[in-house]
Order: C-alpha cells, then sequence, then structure tokens
C-alpha cells in the first residue's frame, strides 16, 4: 500500500518534532557555552546568545586542568572497552555455545553482579584497591571498570553469538576447517557489529562514571574529566554555569565522534541480532 | 571490519595501553593521600580543600606555593575536591586508612567524624596566638564532647541584598549597622517595594529551607535542641516557629516571591537584576555571583543582619581538621596556622565573600572592602554568630533531608499550618533519634 503525501509529510514532521526533542538539550548546552557571565543570569533566557563569547571556553582551558582530565578520561576508557572485549569475547563464546552446569553458574553470576548497587561496594574496593597499590592510579581505576562493565558487556555479547547459527561452523568444519580457523574466518567477521555495540557501551560507561573516580583518584593529575565537571558545582546549588557548559561540550565531543565512527557498525550489528538465529 | 579500521583501532588501543601504564609508572603507585616521609627528611602532607570559587582556588593555590616554598622540608600536596562529594570522599578514605593530613570541610560535618574517631584532637596542637584570634562562640562550634575538631577558618551568615535604586525608588532609606532593619521592618518595608504584578518586595530560596530558617530563628531564641550534644532532646515553639510563620505571612500577603519557595539559594539572582525582587535573602557567599554576574549599572548593598530579639545566627564555620591517621600531626597544625595567618585568610575570605572568623583577618578585609556594597555590616557581625545546639546532633542531617525540609516546604506551600509543622518536626525527630 503506497503512502499518501498528508501522511507521509506527518511522519517527517513527527519524526523532526522528535530530533528537536533530543537535540534540544545540546543545542541549549552550546548557547549556554557561547553566553556571558551576565547573560546567564537574565530572567528570561534567549535561545541563542545576543553576545556571543568564547570567554567560557578560555576560562575552561586556563582555570582547569582540562586536557589532563580528556586524556586521563581518554585512556581509561579506551583501556576499559579493549580489556572488557578482550576478555568478553572467548567468554561470551563459551557461554554461548558450551551447555554444561559452569555455563548455568557463570550466567547466574552475571545477573547476580548486577544487583549490587556502587555505595555497598565502593569501600571495599577502595580497600582492595589499597592493599594491591593501585589507589589513585589510573590501572587501579580501569581494573575496577572493566569488573564492573564486564557483566553486562558479557551478557550482551553471548547473545551476539547465540545469533550465529551453528550450521556456520558445522558447514566450516565438515570442509575441513579446524576451531581456530572456523573461530577466526567465521565467527569473529560476523561477531564483528556485536563487538563494537559492546565495547561502545564499556567506553562510554567508563567516560562517564563519577562515583569510582571521585573515591580512587586523589592526585589532580589524574583526574578524569566528570571529577573536573562537578568542581563546576558549589554548595547550596550555585554552578558557575558557563565554565560548566563549556567544558561539558568539550567532553561530549570525544563521544559523539567515537559514536559517529561506529555507528554503522553498531546498526548493523542491531539489525544482524533481530534477524538470525 | 574493514583492514583500515582494524589498524586504527588496534593503534589506538595500544596507544591507550601504553598510556595507562605510563600513567601506572609516573602515578604513586599507591596512596598518593596521607604523609610520606623521604630518605632526605622532607615531609609530604597532603590538603584536600572544596574551594569552589576561582578567587579562593587561586588563593589556596598562592597559600601553598608560598608555603612549599618557605618550608622545604615540609611539601603540601594541595587536592581539590568538588564541594558536594566532601562528606562521601572522606568516608572512604578514613574507612580506608587513606585520608589527607589536613581536612577541609564545616563544623556541620566533622562532629560525626570526629565522634567516630578519625580526627585528631586539636587542643594540645594549637598554637596560642591563634587559639586568641577566634572568638570562644565560634571555638565552640567545632569543640566535640571537649575535643576540638577542626580549626575554623571562613563562616556564613543570611542577609539581605537590596537593590538600592528600588528603595530610593520607594522612599525607603537602608539600614545601618547601628540600626539594623527588624523582621517587623522587612515585612513593612517589603510591602513597599511590592509593586504590583510580578515585582515582589523580598524573594528567598527556599528549596531547600532549614539551613536558613534554623539559623534565622537563633535571633529569636529558635534553638530547637538543648541536653546531650549527640542525642538532644528537641522542642518547637513559637520561638522556633516565629520565622516561617513571619515569611508564610509575607507570602500570604502576597508581598514575598510566591517562587521562592521552589527555587534554590542563588536562583533568586536573574529576578533580582531584572528588577523583580527589591530585597533578596540568600547567603553571604552569594555576593561574589552578584559581582561577576549583575549587569552594568546595577546597584546593589548587602544590609546588616536582621534583628529579632537579637542578631545572631549559627556559626557554622568551614573548618581544617586534621585526620588521626596522620603520622604528621605537628607539621600539619603548622600548615593550618600558616593558612589562618590574617594575610592568607582574608585573601580567602575575599574570594569566597564570607567572615574571617579571626579579628586579624577581619581587620584587613574590612579595610580592604570598607564601605563596598554594606561589607563594614557584615564584617561586624561576627560576635552575632553563635553555637548552633544541633550542629553536632547526630542525627540531624538525617533528620534535616527525611522531616525538616519536606515540613518546612510544606509550610510555606500552605499545605501545612504551624502546628502540624511543629508536630512533624518533633515526632521526625523522636524517630530519629531512636
Amino acid at each position: 500500500m503506497r503512502t499518501s503525501p498528508a501522511t507521509r509529510t506527518a511522519q517527517y514532521a513527527a519524526m523532526l518534532l522528535y530530533v528537536v526533542f533530543l537535540g534540544f538539550p545540546l543545542l541549549w548546552l552550546v548557547s549556554t557555552a557561547f553566553k556571558s557571565a551576565p547573560e546567564l543570569s537574565r530572567l528570561n533566557p534567549t535561545l541563542l546568545p545576543t553576545d556571543w563569547t568564547i570567554g567560557n571556553f578560555q576560562a575552561a582551558f586556563q582555570q582547569s586542568q582540562l586536557l589532563s582530565a580528556l586524556r586521563n578520561s581518554l585512556v581509561v576508557a579506551v583501556a576499559t572497552a579493549v580489556i572488557t572485549t578482550v576478555i568478553a569475547l572467548p567468554a561470551a563464546y563459551a557461554l554461548s555455545r558450551y551447555k554444561s552446569v559452569v555455563r548455568n553458574v557463570g550466567i547466574g553470576w552475571i545477573l547476580v553482579s548486577q544487583v549490587f548497587p556502587f555505595i555497598l561496594i565502593v569501600i571495599p574496593v577502595f580497600i582492595v584497591l589499597r592493599n594491591l597499590g593501585l589507589l589513585d592510579t589510573l590501572v587501579g581505576l580501569v581494573l575496577v571498570y572493566v569488573v564492573w562493565a564486564l557483566p553486562f558487556t558479557l551478557w550482551m555479547l553471548q547473545g551476539y553469538v547465540a545469533a550465529i547459527p551453528r550450521d556456520l561452523e558445522e558447514a566450516a568444519a565438515t570442509d575441513g576447517a579446524s576451531k581456530p580457523v572456523v573461530l577466526r574466518r567465521i565467527i569473529f567477521p560476523l561477531l564483528v557489529p556485536g563487538l563494537v555495540a559492546t565495547s561502545m557501551f564499556a567506553f562510554i560507561s567508563a567516560w562517564n562514571e563519577f562515583f569510582f573516580a571521585l573515591v580512587i583518584i586523589q592526585d589532580p593529575a589524574l583526574q578524569t574529566a566528570p571529577l573536573l565537571l562537578a568542581r563546576y558545582v558549589g554548595a547550596e546549588g550555585s554552578v558557575n554555569l558557563g565554565p560548566l557548559a563549556a567544558t561539558a561540550l568539550i567532553t561530549t565531543l570525544p563521544s559523539l565522534i567515537v559514536f559517529g565512527i561506529i555507528q554503522r557498525k553498531l546498526v548493523s550489528g542491531m539489525l544482524s541480532g533481530s534477524v538470525k538465529g | 571490519m574493514n583492514r583500515r579500521l582494524t589498524v586504527t583501532v588496534t593503534s589506538v588501543a595500544a596507544l591507550t595501553l601504553v598510556g595507562t601504564l605510563s600513567g601506572c609508572i609516573s602515578g604513586t603507585g599507591g596512596p598518593s593521600t596521607g604523609a610520606q616521609q623521604t630518605s632526605g627528611g622532607k615531609v609530604t602532607i597532603s590538603f584536600s580543600s572544596y574551594a569552589f570559587q576561582d578567587l579562593t582556588v587561586k588563593a589556596t593555590q598562592e597559600i601553598v606555593d608560598s608555603w612549599n616554598a618557605a618550608n622545604p622540608d615540609i611539601h603540601v600536596n594541595y587536592q581539590k575536591i568538588d564541594p558536594n562529594s566532601v562528606h562521601d570522599k572522606l568516608v572512604t578514605q578514613f574507612a580506608g586508612n587513606s585520608a589527607p593530613d589536613v581536612i577541609h570541610d564545616e563544623a556541620a560535618d566533622i562532629a560525626g567524624f570526629s565522634r567516630q574517631g578519625y580526627l585528631a584532637d586539636l587542643t594540645a596542637l594549637l598554637p596560642a596566638d591563634l587559639k586568641a584570634d577566634v572568638p570562644a562562640s565560634v571555638w565552640k562550634s567545632v569543640t566535640i564532647d571537649n575535643k576540638i575538631a577542626g580549626v575554623p577558618t571562613i563562616a556564613q551568615v543570611y542577609n539581605l541584598f537590596a537593590n538600592t535604586g528600588s528603595l530610593k525608588a520607594a522612599g525607603i532609606t537602608p539600614p545601618t549597622a547601628a540600626s539594623p532593619w527588624t523582621w517587623d521592618d522587612l515585612a513593612s518595608n517589603a510591602k513597599k517595594l511590592t509593586t504590583g504584578g510580578d515585582v515582589y518586595g523580598l524573594a528567598w530560596g527556599l528549596k531547600n529551607p532549614t539551613a536558613g530558617l534554623m539559623s534565622s530563628g537563633l535571633a529569636f531564641d529558635g534553638t530547637f535542641f538543648s541536653g546531650d550534644e549527640a542525642k538532644p532532646t528537641i522542642s518547637v515553639t513559637a520561638k522556633e516557629l516565629e520565622v516561617p510563620g513571619r515569611l508564610k505571612a509575607m507570602l500570604d500577603a502576597k508581598v514575598m516571591a510566591p517562587t521562592s519557595v521552589s527555587q534554590g539559594g542563588s536562583d533568586v539572582l536573574p529576578g533580582f537584576f531584572a528588577g523583580k525582587y527589591g530585597l533578596i535573602m540568600a547567603g553571604n557567599y552569594v555576593e561574589t555571583q552578584i559581582e561577576q554576574k549583575a549587569p552594568a549599572g546595577f546597584s546593589w548593598t548587602m544590609l546588616p543582619l536582621l534583628k529579632g530579639l537579637n542578631q545572631n545566627q549559627a556559626a557554622g564555620p568551614q573548618t581544617l581538621s586534621i585526620a588521626r591517621q596522620s603520622t604528621h600531626q605537628a607539621e600539619s597544625m603548622k600548615f593550618i596556622a600558616y593558612y589562618l595567618k590574617a594575610e592568607n585568610l582574608a585573601k580567602i575570605a575575599e574570594g569566597d565573600a564570607l567572615i574571617p572568623v579571626t579579628t586579624s583577618a577581619a581587620a584587613i578585609v574590612k579595610k580592604d572592602l570598607a564601605g563596598k556594597h554594606g561589607w563594614d555590616a557584615i564584617l561586624d557581625s561576627g560576635p552575632s554568630l553563635v553555637d548552633a545546639p544541633w550542629a553536632k546532633a547526630d542525627k540531624f542531617p538525617q533528620w534535616k533531608t527525611e522531616t525538616a525540609t519536606p515540613a518546612y516546604q510544606e509550610f510555606l506551600a500552605g499545605k501545612i499550618d504551624a502546628t502540624t509543622l511543629s508536630k512533624r518536626l518533633t515526632d521526625g525527630w523522636a524517630k530519629a533519634n531512636g
């Protein structure tokens, strides 16, 4: 059945409204980042700045350790994504393909591990890291993030593995392919969308995480971007809004860029998961 | 995955891992907090501070730098933390035996840590001249179970900020320190400043009303608590209900902006700048924000503390404490004494627009800011700062969050009357206090 022009117009209008709804916070962030302090204190704020200023960006770079915080966040987030994915990949394959008691216990562990809130484990984690000599190090932070992200990434990835038909492996084995060859030539290429999705999840989780970083990192040179952002909010709700918006905009860019680069893989991953199995 | 993407991802991952490892190597490899003794006899002490305003952060850095330059054997490592995470971070650090040597906190927060044994008793460590430089009433606010748990630094009061143009237009003469406004004066002047439409005489961001209302209530001797410091008993009488009752009357008379009940402390500033409110009540730290954000030509001043039976308000100063876990308490106290030197504390106070608790620093600030935006009267309010009975009560933070704040909000919004407010506050304390 053909869609009528009126229906199609309404669909596009609805989609446009939805995009505006989703994009408005980002637009407001950009607008705030370019407004001066007096303009930010106006009773009736305007959508766009009346007097554009880059003063907030200058303040963000001059008055804080923005560059080192961004570097630290990038190091921690990429390391978390890579290590999590490397560990989760073989584990997810084993969980998905081999039916055993270990599989049931493993899945049970994954689900149970999601039950514990941050606040319950933060002091034990702090003490363990101190005893390992990893307190106030990025390695310690990565270790915590990997442990924290691993259960969910494992859960996601084993779903992708399960969506790959066993017939493909059996056909390759029938043609004489060894297990490593099957994994490398058949399974891995089909899992790429899943790997992208799970590593993206681990990356963003680590990039945005605040509480563990707050308690683990003491050295100003090792602080991550969320810790830096928190310092723009003072007591009793007072906020240094302009520099906060500028810093938030800058710290949002890496996530947007990473997402932009891999979004096609992500979408194809979703689609592949939905039609196979 | 195409080859280019594979190479890119692999390269980034490799660089990241190298970066992580180098971060580990260049880091401390262990706790950077706490005092460390190097082989050369040099001591490093850590100092965590939640200084927030740019000027205060700058002043703090200058103090640390000048100390480090003058004291090569005692190096201070300045750690900046955000004001809203101080308690959570300290809880973890104390539990992990990894707290900073010198801890910037506030009087209301250190009572619990002191009773749990995490803070050193500073009584024997304090230099005599520093002790004499701070009023006894302020020392009382940081003395927990006969132990001095922190050295007070700067304090906040709640005062009126006036749009002087609006006052002039309404024919109102600003009060002086010798003749401050009473709460009755506030009500009558707020009425004069209310010109209809959306222009109100007074606004006070009371989204979190408990601290401001209770502190202001001390001017009517509304002390709320008495008896044991840690587990006091509560009594909510007419004295304690005086300030919320007067505010409710002004809200009902439509001379106080109705949006006050849902706004934060500094949320009223845009309306103040736009001439919608002739007066705003706020913590005096807002002075810095007005300086930075007020439109050109906006004329304003701070007014002396309102008078009830007196001008008392709660002395809830910021503090510098020493962790009991610190192995260099004497060196830490030397740094604290340096931080509180008159010229240093004056810089901190001017940066945060708060009142220095030492008389020597107050004299410098008064000289620096003489005649500016009513600072003279605010700096003279030091003697009005009294020990708040609730500050050392173990369950006060819980009662404040779970009982007092919602009860005050409902009262100001007209959902409950004064009798119900009194009962809610009393019953809530009985429940929280076990």
